[in-house]
C-alpha cells in the first residue's frame, strides 16, 4: 500500500517538474514573439512576480504581516544608483547583487522589534518604515538624476527580450530556492512559527533566528527586484517604491498566495497587465488596487488564497483517483473499523515485529540517556520546583524523579499545576526555584531551544503539527538533526504515523499525535513530556495512543512524563504516577496503588465523595 | 525652534491624538487596529472640501464629511462583525490593510489625484503667546483630543455601554452569549472613530500636503502614539502624540532637519518595540 501510495505521489511530483520545466522554457519563447511594449510589460510582471516572493516568504510562508516590500526594492534600486554614479567596478550585475545585499541588513532593522512579538507589531513597523522611506527617497532623487547619468545595461542585455530574460531566471532561481528550503528544516521552520511559536521552539529551534533569516531573505529579494526596477527604465523615482504600490503588493500577495511559486506568478501578471488593461477600456486605474484590496478581503474570509484553493482542488482530484490507496484515508478507515468494533485497534498498521533492528538503528544513534551513556543520572530530576505568579503559587517544591527508560505518569485535577511543570521543564517558564536537570545536566538559565537540544522533548495539550507539510518533512524538521529518508520511513513506520508523503492537513487528529509522536522519536530525546497526548480523541485513538507511548522506552530508550486526565491511559501506558493537587505532590507509587487513594480520589471528586 | 515646538505641538500634536484615542477605541473595545482611520478621514475631509468648492458654507460641508467618515467607518466595522468576528489578529490586521489601500485608492478614483483646496475650520491664529503664533484649528484639535479622550475614559470605565465594551474587548462571544449586542455596538464604535478621525484630518489636512496617501498615512504618528500608551492609556496617548507634534515642530524650524520629521514616528515605533521586546513572550496559551 505504502509503495503505491510513494509511486502515485512521485507521478505527482514528476508532474508538477515537467509543468515548472515547461513553463521555464515556453515563457521566453512566448515573450520573444511579442511587441516591444508588451514585452515591457512582461519584464513588469516578472519583476512583480519577484517582488512577490519577497512578500510570500514573510507573510505567506512565515505569517508575519511585512506590508513594505517596495521599500526594500527602493533600497537596492538606490545601491545600484550609487553604484553607478560613483562607477563602482562589475558593472550592473554585480551592482544588482549589491543591491540586494544592502537590502539585507534594513530588513535585519526592521524586523528587529518583531523577533519576540507578534500580531499587528510588524504591520505598524514596515508601514511606518514605508512612509519614512518615501519621504526620504522623495527629497534624495535617484542619483544621477540631475548629472544625467542613467543606469547603462551590459552588452548583453541592451534589447528587452534579453533583459526580460534575466528577470525570468532570477525569478526561477529564487522559486527553485524557496521551493527548496521548504522541503528542508530552515525553510520548514517558517511554515512552524506560522502555525505555533511555542512549538517550534518545543522542537529546538530557534523563533527569532528563524524569523530573522525570514526577514533577510526577503529583503534580499524585494532589494534585487528593485536593482531589476533601475535596469528596465536606467532610473527610478520615488514613485516606483511609495507605500500605496506596496500595500498594493501586500494585497495581490494575499490575494494569490504569493509563497507558492504560481501564485508570485500570477501576482505579477495581474500586477502589470491589471492597470493596462483598465486603462485600454478607459476605466480609472485605481480600480485595479481597489479589486485587490476587496480580493484580498474575500481570500481572508474564506481562507485559502486563490493559488492555495487551486493546490487543494488538484490534491483532492489526484486523491480521488488514488482513493485505494490513499494514506489519510486508510488511516482515517482504520479508524472507523476499530473504533466500530470497539476493539483498541492501531489507526495505522502497527508496528512489525521486524523493525526491532530499526528501532534499535534509532535508538543506537541517540545521544544515550542514563542507560546509554553510563552516567547513572536519572533521565529527568526535578528538585523543590516552585512557581510563582504574581501571589499565585503554581508549583511549590516538587520533586520529581523519572528513571532512565520509563514512563511516569503525571496526574491531578484542573489547576493542580501539571502544565506548569512542563512548561518549567521545557524553559516556557523560566523564573522558578529548584533545579531540573535531564540526564544530569542542569536546564537552569537555557533557553527553550537550548534545553530541547539538551534532550528535553514536549507536547502540547493541542497538536501543533504543520498542516502545511507533509509528515516526512515535519519529521526532519522536528528531529532537528540530520537524518535520512530512510530514517524518518522507519521512524514512521515504527510509531504507525502516516505515510511519509501524506499532507498534514489531510491526516486526521489522532495521525496527527501520531506524527507528533514520530517527531520527538526522530530528535533522538532523553525525556518526553506529553501533555494531555489523547485530548480531543476517541477512546480506541486514545487507547492506541497511549499504548504507542507505553512502548516508546523499550523501543527508543528515552523516558516519558505522560499528563493525562484520562485513567484508562494512564493505567495502560505509566509504571508510576505522581499526583498533584493545588501544586503539591500529594501522592506517588503505582498507578493502581495511588489511584485508589482517599486523598487521590478527594482531590478530583471532594470530600464529600470519599465520605460516601 | 522653541516657538516652532510649540506651534507643533498644537498644530499637529491635537489632530494626532484624536487618531489615536480612535486607534486605541477600536482596538481594545473590537480587537482591531484600525488602518484606514486617517484614510477614512481623509476622504470625508475631501467631500467637504468638494461641497465646499461648489459653494456650501463650511458647517454644513464638514458635517457631510464627517458623516461620510461615520458612515463608510461603520461599513467597515459591519464587515468586520459579519466575516471576521472570530478571525485571527493576523486576519483582521491583513483586513484592516486591505481596507487602508481600498479606501486610499476608492478617493484618488472619485477626487482624483489634482492638489484641492482644504478650507480652514476656524481661519487664521487662535492667540499668539509670547511671539508664538498658535492657529485655531490646532486648539481646537487639541481640545477636541482631551475631551475625547476624557469621554471616552469616563464612558469606558462609569457607563453601562462602557462596562459592556470592556467586556466585549477580552469576550466578544461570551458576551454575546450573555445578550449583549456585540456586533450594534462594534459597529457604534467604528462609526464614532470614523466621524472623529474625519474630524481630525479637516482640522490637521489645511495645514498639510493635500495629497489623499499623504493624508492618509498620518496614521503612522498616531499609530507610534497609541504604541507609547500600549494601545491601552488615552491620556498618555494624547500626550505622546502632543509631544510628537512639538518635536515634529521643531525639526520643521531647521531648514536641513525639516526634510526628516517624518522620519521620527518610525524611529519612536522602532525604538518602543525593541523595548517591548526586551523580555521573551511566548504566543497563545498552551
Amino acid at each position: 500500500m505504502r509503495l503505491a501510495e510513494r509511486l502515485t505521489n512521485r507521478r505527482g511530483t514528476v508532474s508538477s517538474w515537467t509543468a515548472v520545466v515547461v513553463l521555464a522554457i515556453a515563457v521566453p519563447l512566448i515573450v520573444d514573439q511579442l511587441s516591444d511594449y508588451d514585452v515591457t510589460l512582461c519584464i513588469t510582471a516578472a519583476i512583480t512576480a519577484i517582488v512577490l516572493q519577497s512578500v510570500g516568504i514573510v507573510t505567506d510562508r512565515a505569517g508575519m504581516l511585512a506590508v513594505a516590500p517596495l521599500s526594500f526594492a527602493g533600497v537596492g534600486a538606490w545601491i545600484v544608483g550609487v553604484c553607478n554614479v560613483h562607477g563602482w567596478p562589475g558593472g550592473f550585475y554585480l551592482w544588482l547583487l549589491i543591491g540586494g545585499l544592502a537590502a539585507m541588513p534594513i530588513g535585519l532593522l526592521v524586523g528587529l522589534p518583531a523577533l519576540r512579538l507578534r500580531g499587528i507589531n510588524l504591520a505598524v513597523i514596515t508601514l511606518s518604515f514605508a512612509v519614512a522611506l518615501d519621504s526620504l527617497l522623495t527629497q534624495w532623487q535617484f542619483p544621477g538624476t540631475l548629472s544625467d547619468q542613467f543606469v547603462q545595461r551590459p552588452n548583453s542585455l541592451t534589447n528587452d527580450t534579453s533583459f526580460f530574460l534575466l528577470c525570468w531566471i532570477i525569478f526561477l532561481v529564487f522559486a527553485l530556492v524557496i521551493w527548496g528550503l521548504g522541503r528542508r528544516p530552515a525553510g520548514a521552520a517558517w511554515r512552524s512559527v506560522a502555525r505555533s511559536e511555542r512549538a517550534t521552539a518545543a522542537m529546538g529551534i530557534s523563533v527569532p533566528r528563524t524569523k530573522l533569516f525570514a526577514f533577510v531573505l526577503s529583503a534580499f529579494i524585494a532589494g534585487i527586484s528593485g536593482g531589476l526596477v533601475v535596469g528596465q527604465v536606467s532610473t527610478a523615482v520615488a514613485a516606483n517604491f511609495d507605500p500605496v504600490a506596496s500595500l498594493s503588493i501586500f494585497a495581490v500577495a494575499v490575494l494569490v498566495g504569493a509563497g507558492n511559486m504560481e501564485g508570485a506568478l500570477l501576482g505579477g501578471i495581474f500586477g502589470a497587465f491589471m492597470p493596462e488593461v483598465l486603462q485600454s477600456i478607459g476605466i480609472n486605474q485605481n480600480l485595479g488596487n481597489i479589486l485587490f484590496a476587496i480580493g484580498a478581503i474575500q481570500v481572508l474570509s474564506v481562507g485559502t488564497s486563490m493559488t492555495g484553493g487551486w493546490r487543494r482542488s488538484l490534491r483532492r482530484l489526484a486523491r480521488r483517483r488514488a482513493q485505494p490507496i490513499d494514506a489519510a484515508t486508510a488511516v482515517a478507515e482504520a479508524a472507523e473499523v476499530a473504533a466500530s468494533a470497539g476493539a483498541v485497534a492501531p489507526l495505522a498498521p502497527p508496528a512489525p515485529a521486524a523493525p526491532a533492528a530499526a528501532a534499535a538503528a534509532v535508538r543506537n544513534g541517540a545521544p544515550a540517556g542514563s542507560a546509554r551513556n553510563g552516567t547513572g543520572a536519572p533521565a529527568l530530576s526535578i528538585a523543590g520546583l516552585t512557581v510563582r505568579y504574581g501571589s499565585v503559587v503554581a508549583l511549590e517544591s516538587v520533586d520529581l524523579e523519572i528513571p532512565d527508560g520509563k514512563v511516569h505518569g503525571l496526574i491531578g485535577p484542573n489547576g493542580a499545576g501539571k502544565s506548569t511543570l512542563v512548561d518549567a521543564v521545557t524553559g516556557f517558564v523560566s523564573r522558578y526555584e529548584g533545579s531540573i536537570a535531564v540526564a544530569g545536566v542542569a536546564l537552569e538559565g537555557l533557553a527553550v531551544h537550548r534545553r530541547v537540544q539538551a534532550g528535553v522533548r514536549r507536547t502540547f495539550q493541542q497538536e501543533r503539527t504543520v498542516p502545511e507539510l507533509t509528515v516526512g518533512e515535519y519529521v526532519r524538521l522536528a528531529a532537528h538533526r540530520k537524518i535520512s529518508r530512510q530514517e524518518i520511513a522507519e521512524v514512521i513506520g515504527l510509531i504507525g504515523a502516516p505515510a511519509p508523503e501524506a499532507l498534514i492537513a489531510e491526516v486526521d487528529v489522532g495521525a496527527r499525535r501520531l506524527v507528533e509522536i514520530a517527531g520527538c522519536v526522530a530528535s533522538r530525546p532523553r525525556v518526553v513530556l506529553f501533555d494531555e497526548p489523547t485530548a480531543g480523541l476517541a477512546q480506541a485513538e486514545s487507547l492506541h495512543v497511549a499504548r504507542s507511548i507505553a512502548s516508546l522506552p523499550e523501543r527508543f530508550g528515552f523516558s516519558v512524563l505522560l499528563i493525562e486526565h484520562d485513567m484508562e491511559v494512564v493505567l495502560a501506558a505509566c509504571e508510576h504516577i505522581t499526583v498533584l493537587d493545588f501544586g503539591h505532590t500529594i501522592a506517588e507509587g503505582a498507578p493502581a496503588e495511588v489511584l485508589a487513594m482517599g486523598s487521590v480520589v478527594s482531590a478530583y471528586l471532594g470530600e464529600q465523595a470519599v465520605a460516601v | 525652534m522653541l516657538q516652532a515646538g510649540i506651534a507643533g505641538f498644537a498644530d499637529s500634536g491635537g489632530a494626532y491624538a484624536i487618531l489615536a484615542v480612535c486607534l486605541i477605541l477600536v482596538f481594545r473595545t473590537t480587537g482591531v487596529l484600525s488602518f484606514p482611520i486617517a484614510a477614512v478621514g481623509t476622504t470625508g475631509t475631501f467631500l467637504t472640501s468638494v461641497l465646499y468648492g461648489h459653494g456650501w458654507s463650511y458647517v454644513p460641508a464638514a458635517v457631510a464629511g464627517v458623516l461620510l467618515g461615520a458612515v463608510v467607518s461603520a461599513a467597515f466595522g459591519l464587515a468586520y462583525v459579519r466575516w471576521f468576528f472570530d478571525s485571527s489578529t493576523a486576519h483582521r490586521t491583513t483586513v484592516a490593510i486591505a481596507l487602508l489601500l481600498g479606501t486610499i485608492s476608492v478617493s484618488l478614483m472619485v477626487f482624483g489625484d489634482t492638489p484641492r483646496l482644504i478650507p480652514y475650520m476656524v481661519a487664521g491664529n487662535a492667540f499668539t503667546l509670547s511671539g508664538v503664533k498658535v492657529s485655531g484649528n490646532g486648539v481646537i484639535a487639541l481640545v477636541l483630543a482631551l475631551v475625547v479622550a476624557g469621554a471616552v475614559t469616563e464612558t469606558l470605565d462609569r457607563s453601562q455601554a462602557g462596562l459592556r465594551l470592556r467586556a466585549i474587548s477580552q469576550r466578544p462571544i461570551s458576551c454575546e452569549l450573555l445578550g449583549i449586542p456585540v456586533r450594534s455596538m462594534a459597529v457604534t464604535v467604528w462609526a464614532i472613530s470614523g466621524a472623529l478621525g474625519t474630524l481630525a484630518l479637516l482640522l490637521i489636512a489645511p495645514e498639510r500636503s493635500t495629497e489623499i496617501s499623504d493624508l492618509s498615512f498620518l496614521v503612522v504618528p498616531a499609530l507610534a502614539a497609541a504604541l507609547v500608551a500600549s494601545f491601552r492609556h488615552y491620556g498618555v496617548a494624547v500626550l505622546s502624540a502632543v509631544a510628537l507634534g512639538a518635536v515634529q515642530g521643531m525639526l520643521s524650524y531647521n531648514q536641513s532637519l525639516s526634510n526628516y520629521q517624518i522620519v521620527i514616528p518610525f524611529a519612536m515605533i522602532l525604538g518602543l518595540l525593541l523595548w517591548f521586546e526586551r523580555r521573551e513572550v511566548w504566543d497563545e496559551a498552551r
